[in-house]
């Protein structure tokens, strides 16, 4: 039995508590476990430690509290400041809505006309007349979901975090 | 018996989470006390992913160096 192994059995145990082993690394360790004595009860005191300690009911460190609230607190601020941009961007959907309304019947026109010119068939540029209008809605669409979305994440991240 | 044992056990754990450095003693807590997942433990605490990763495996070896009576 090399060092190397021992090392690496040493490792793996901290790292299956840490951030989790793989299936081929698992059972490495498993079979390791088995054929080596020290290795075993370093594990199993490992697991002891960790155990005993989930039942202590240790208080968290002072200080730690605070901070947590502080960043809390920090992250409402940011949130905060994210508001009057919203409102700039509905301000200026609003008007893009309203201006993109009010032309309409001159992009249709100017549709017609530029497929007229080009000999297109009708269906044609009537389907890019549409595609001229739904585009840019999709595209704004998607990112308002996106916007939610994340917005969403983050609110059950801070309600986790308390 | 189990009992007296169980006590003494806890003891023994709280005296030596108590010797080992705070900033290893935290992540420990956070991780197999608190449950937290080590993503939203880098957001509390306000420190990269890796520092914690490197926190709890140096708590862990101090946890373990103590407990076996060495140093953290």
């Amino acid at each position: 039995m090399n060092h190397e192994r021992h090392a690496r059995a040493e490792q793996l145990i901290a790292q299956e508590r840490v951030e989790g082993i793989s299936q081929a690394e698992h059972s490495w360790l498993s079979a390791h476990l088995q054929e080596c004595a020290q290795c075993a009860e370093e594990a199993r005191q490992t697991e002891h430690a960790l155990r005993s300690m989930r039942t202590a009911a240790f208080p968290l460190p002072s200080g730690l509290a605070s901070r947590t609230q502080f960043r809390v607190h920090l992250r409402a601020m940011e949130l905060r400041e994210r508001e009057p941009k919203r409102r700039t961007m509905w301000l200026a959907c609003a008007v893009s809505w309203g201006f993109g309304i009010a032309s309409a019947p001159y992009v249709w026109s100017l549709f017609q006309w530029v497929g007229q010119r080009a000999g297109l068939p009708k269906l044609v540029w009537e389907v890019g007349f549409g595609l001229w209008w739904t585009i840019p809605a999709l595209f704004a669409a998607a990112v308002l979901l996106m916007e939610t979305s994340r917005k969403g994440e983050q609110a059950d991240w801070i309600g986790q975090g308390n | 018996m189990h009992q007296v044992l169980s006590q003494e056990t806890e003891e023994d754990v709280q005296s030596s989470l108590q010797k080992i450095p705070a900033i290893y003693r935290e992540v420990l807590v956070l991780r197999f006390q608190e449950e937290l997942q080590i993503e939203e433990m880098a957001g509390v605490l306000g420190v990269p992913l890796s520092t914690v990763k490197s926190r709890l495996y140096r708590g862990l070896e101090a946890l373990r160096g103590v407990l076996q009576g060495g140093a953290a």
